[in-house]
């Protein structure tokens, strides 16, 4: 009975998931209505392993846990950073003197498009806005230099969702709060893994350039010369990022401010380069301020959606449940970890990081941590997983973005096959994080 | 009143020394001798509401009990911080003493009762250690402009020996430890203690824990539920939790001196606090207890009640051993 | 001007306003936490009071801006099967989604915030650290007045939604309270 309740209330949350309704409102309100349906089970049938409609009190008592939450804040400040440095123009002026600098090389605007991505995502960490970023600045020149569509859409999907690993990460604070682990051994756990990721597309993208140059031509370009003034416009384009994530990573790493200091910090820098740059009127300083509370919200929607979902989950036994049948199958610390994140990339095609890391992994990482598995080392191949649900079709944000903000030349097909590659060397990542915890450890 | 259905959540994980394992031993208890009368479900930490806000899920009956620390409710009834564990305050003998044969446990209900909340005690903790620091406590000056992390009462003492003290979450503070982020910090018990992993990032572990020298936990149960249910199943709650003070208490000696064993082994110092180091925070302590008794009433009841029967006891309590 | 229009148009008035007055408050946190991290590494001064203020601050941005953010239909929707649909379509499934999932969890939800924060201002509630912040209940009401615009602008969206399936406006969404 208990079995077919929870299957029950997992399939009626991926109906109303597909409606097109709000996910937050799809699994509080899916929460809700089982939590009615727990009362009359409860009151008709005096059947009492279910959540009744009290329970929906306790969602009320983790909304304030939630938003008085300190280890949560440096969620609302690096979104914050992100949307000014958005707005800065320093990704504008990167591409441009990388363009100068590497527009000669076969694949080199593929190559610029993972450089830059990785300065992107170890200043922020958004995955929409990098992607839409990447998108309107990169797909038009990639378009005009005759590279192959799905190869550039799927670069620019991939290389925008750096920001969730390379830290910092929004993904990475939500994990830490959800899973109990510190925010900072996080943050310094995915450095290699996702640096790794980044050359392991650079990488790609050299061989491909190698075997089939058609895909990426040289820029004939005349304008786009490499000299010296490329290279100093470089280095000055490097500079102002630069600066902040050694400001921001440097002092959470070395342990000289929390994660919520540094996040602080970095923000109020972001603030000032952008103010330097003369990118920083009142007017927008409001914009970002309203953009970035949007953002937030929608986020913290989630996770009282989410609460809901997993309080009225806990009431009908589904912990106990998933728990009993992953211990039913005894396959050891290696296998249930296989098994794990075979189960999250699957659930990846479907759902976006937050819902898995909300719902997912809370149920299935302490199952791993019983077989005395490294957290950090779980937490991350996890977070590595969920890289790829940005990609996979249906449900992929880094999909949905491209989709928005690329050129009409760029037809779904295009994207979704540009998508494959790269979602094949995330695995390939894992596979390697898997074999070598050293890359996560390492650094701790 | 027939068969009762009781939802607990537990304020620890079930797997904690001395207190998640308390909740547990408890319902275990309730099961064997409450069988048909009470039907106990349990859950871990966090599982349905946040540690710090059980009380009020009990007190809106959304949850039916829980088993948690009267600390957690400091902001709400300052006074009853004084049942969770006192700066150089009673001892688990003197802690008990006062609760059943000193009007404690009167006091405490009566408090409670206004806001439709029922209290049993239901765990007693032995003496915490005194925290793990990066550096010597020679003087009193050495806590000036120290990070220390320290909650509650003892806190304020902290503030008042010059040190910066920081709130920091469970998970985070061994990190921040790591790094330096924090120069010290007060956790729990050795036994406790021992699972966090300290000794790898601070090389002092000082004693005695002047801070906490015994810990009630409790648990409180809505008043409707309560008075809904019989005289006997009340005995059967009162006694499974007078059963698990004992093994509370009792749970943690040997654990306890293997963890101070395991720590010298990793290299650790083990180190008393000087003399007049102590006679500082005592006299803090003091200073903070009267503001806070001047600050609200019942807290100075709660506070005289607690005096009054240590001074009644005092000259056996000092001289017995 | 149709009486319901009227009200959904007010309705988003109020609730681009909080939203976007509440926002304005991150720059005072990025502030707080500048003052709070000097504070301690160049005076060695910690204040819990500011930590404890942080998190106030960053509560206020989020519970006022739910609303606003589902104004501007920012909330993350899956709509590879819905954006198949027409507007009509779409339309009903959203007041079907408001009515049968939206409402019975924002208002149940909002309900027990109100009871929070009554509760906490019964007592008089203020931090459980004895030198944070005072009155507690102030935050938890924030947090009960920001899902209630969360509801109110709900209903806003029903509104809006009842008035096109009816043929009486062919916007579908209007963002009549960003004129702010
Ligand atoms: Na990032
Ligand atoms: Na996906």
């Amino acid at each position: 009975m208990s079995v077919a309740l929870v299957i029950l209330l997992f399939s009626a949350f991926l109906i109303f998931l597909f409606t097109g309704f709000p996910v937050a409102f799809v699994l509080g309100g899916v929460g809700v209505l089982f939590a009615v349906l727990g009362s009359v089970l409860a009151d008709v049938w005096g059947y009492y392993d279910v959540a009744e409609i009290r329970s929906i009190g306790f969602v009320a008592n983790r909304i304030f846990s939630t938003i008085s939450n300190y280890s949560l804040i440096p969620m609302s400040m690096f979104i914050f950073m992100g949307y000014l440095l958005d707005r800065s123009g320093v990704a504008e002026r990167l591409i441009a003197a990388m363009h100068k600098v590497l527009g000669r090389t076969p694949g080199g605007l593929s190559i610029a498009v993972v450089f830059i991505g990785v300065i992107l995502a170890a200043s922020t960490g958004i995955i929409g806005a990098s992607v839409v970023l990447l998108s309107t600045i990169a797909l038009p020149s990639m378009l005009n230099a005759g590279y192959a569509r799905w190869l550039s859409a799927g670069t620019v999907g991939a290389t925008g969702c750096l920001g969730i690993l390379i830290p910092p990460s929004i993904m990475l604070v939500v994990m830490g709060d959800q899973l109990r682990l510190p925010v900072g051994d996080l943050f310094t756990g995915a450095i290699l893994p996702g640096l790794l990721l980044a050359l392991c597309f650079v990488s790609f993208i050299f061989i491909v350039a190698l075997i089939r140059p058609e895909t990426m031509p040289a820029t004939k370009d005349s304008a786009e010369r490499f000299d010296r003034r490329a290279l100093w416009d470089l280095v000055g384009a490097l500079v102002v990022p630069l600066v902040l994530v050694i400001a921001v990573l440097g002092s959470i790493v070395a342990g000289i401010a929390s994660p919520t200091e540094a996040s602080g910090i970095g923000a109020a820098g972001a603030m000032v380069l952008a103010k330097a740059n003369g990118r920083l009127s009142w007017k927008e300083l409001k914009d970002v301020c309203y953009a970035t509370g949007r953002t937030v919200a929608f986020l913290y929607a989630l996770i009282f959606g989410a609460s809901c979902f997993s309080v009225v989950l806990r009431g009908y036994g589904g912990d106990e449940i998933i728990e009993n049948a992953l211990h039913f199958l005894s396959l050891g610390p290696n296998g249930t970890l296989i098994l794990v994140l075979g189960i999250i990339f699957l659930l990846g095609f479907f759902l976006d990081w937050m819902e898995i890391v909300l719902i997912v992994a809370p149920l299935l990482m302490p199952i791993l941590l019983q077989f005395g598995l490294d957290p950090i080392w779980v937490a991350v191949l996890i977070a590595i997983c969920l890289q790829t649900s940005f990609l996979t079709p249906p449900v992929g944000m880094a999909l949905f973005y491209i989709r928005k903000a690329a050129p009409a030349e760029f037809s779904l097909a295009d994207i979704y096959k540009g998508a494959i590659p790269f979602v094949l060397l995330q695995l390939f990542v894992l596979v390697l994080v898997a074999c070598f915890p050293q890359l996560v450890t390492g650094l701790l | 009143a027939g068969s009762t259905r009781l939802e607990i959540q537990s304020a620890w994980p079930l797997t904690l020394p001395a207190s998640g394992a308390s909740a547990e031993h408890f319902a275990k208890q309730l099961e064997v001798s409450g069988a048909d009368s009470l039907k106990v479900r349990l859950y871990s930490a966090g599982k349905l509401v946040p540690s710090l806000q059980i009380f009020d899920a009990v007190q809106q009956g959304t949850l039916d009990a829980g088993y948690t620390s009267p600390l957690y409710v400091a902001g709400r009834f300052p006074a009853v911080q004084l049942f969770g564990g006192v700066p150089f305050g009673p001892d688990a003998l003197e802690y008990v003493g006062w609760i059943y044969n000193g009007g404690g446990l009167d006091i405490w209900r009566e408090i409670y009762a206004k806001q439709g909340v029922v209290t049993v005690p239901c765990g007693i903790m032995d003496s915490e250690a005194g925290g793990w620091y990066k550096f010597e406590i020679n003087s009193i000056d050495d806590l000036k402009g120290k990070k220390i992390r320290f909650a509650g009462l003892a806190g304020e003492v902290m503030k008042k020996s010059g040190a910066s003290v920081v709130l920091l979450g469970g998970g985070d503070i061994y990190p921040n430890l790591e790094r330096g982020v924090i120069d010290g910090t007060e956790f729990s018990m050795p036994a406790i203690d021992a699972a966090m992993g300290f000794e790898k990032v601070a090389p002092y572990y000082y004693l005695p824990g002047w801070h906490q020298p015994a810990a009630i936990t409790e648990l409180i149960i809505n008043k409707r539920k309560w008075d809904r249910m019989s005289a006997q199943q009340h005995a059967l709650i009162e006694n499974a939790c007078k059963d698990t003070m004992l093994w509370t208490v009792t749970s943690t000696s040997v654990a306890n001196s293997e963890a101070i064993e395991k720590f010298k082994a990793a290299g650790t110092e083990i180190k008393s606090f000087p003399p007049s180091v102590l006679e500082k925070f005592k006299s803090s302590t003091d200073e903070v207890l009267k503001e806070q008794s001047e600050k609200n009433a019942d807290f100075k009841r709660v506070l005289d009640s607690l005096n009054a029967y240590r001074e009644k006891v005092a000259l056996w309590s000092k001289n017995r051993s | 001007m149709s009486f319901p229009r009227y009200l959904s148009q007010k309705i988003d008035y109020v609730s681009a306003l909080t939203g976007k007055s509440a926002s304005l408050v991150l720059p005072v946190l990025v502030i707080t936490i500048l003052v709070n991290v000097s504070l301690r590494y160049v005076f060695n001064i910690g204040l819990i009071e500011l930590e404890e203020l942080q998190w106030h601050l960053n509560a206020i941005v989020v519970v006022l801006c739910l609303g606003y953010t589902f104004q501007h239909d920012e909330h993350v929707r899956v709509d590879v099967l819905s954006h198949r649909f027409s507007p009509k379509t779409r339309a009903w499934l959203e007041i079907m989604g408001l009515l049968l999932l939206f409402f019975p969890f924002t208002a149940l939800v909002t309900w027990h915030t109100w009871h929070i924060a009554a509760y906490s201002w019964e007592l008089r509630e203020g931090s459980p650290m004895p030198s944070g912040l005072p009155a507690r209940y102030l935050i938890k009401g924030v947090m009960a007045l920001g899902n209630s615009i969360f509801v109110l602008q709900g209903f806003s969206i029903l509104l809006q939604k009842l008035s096109f399936v009816a043929g009486n406006s062919n916007e579908q969404h209007t963002k009549s309270g960003d004129t702010i």
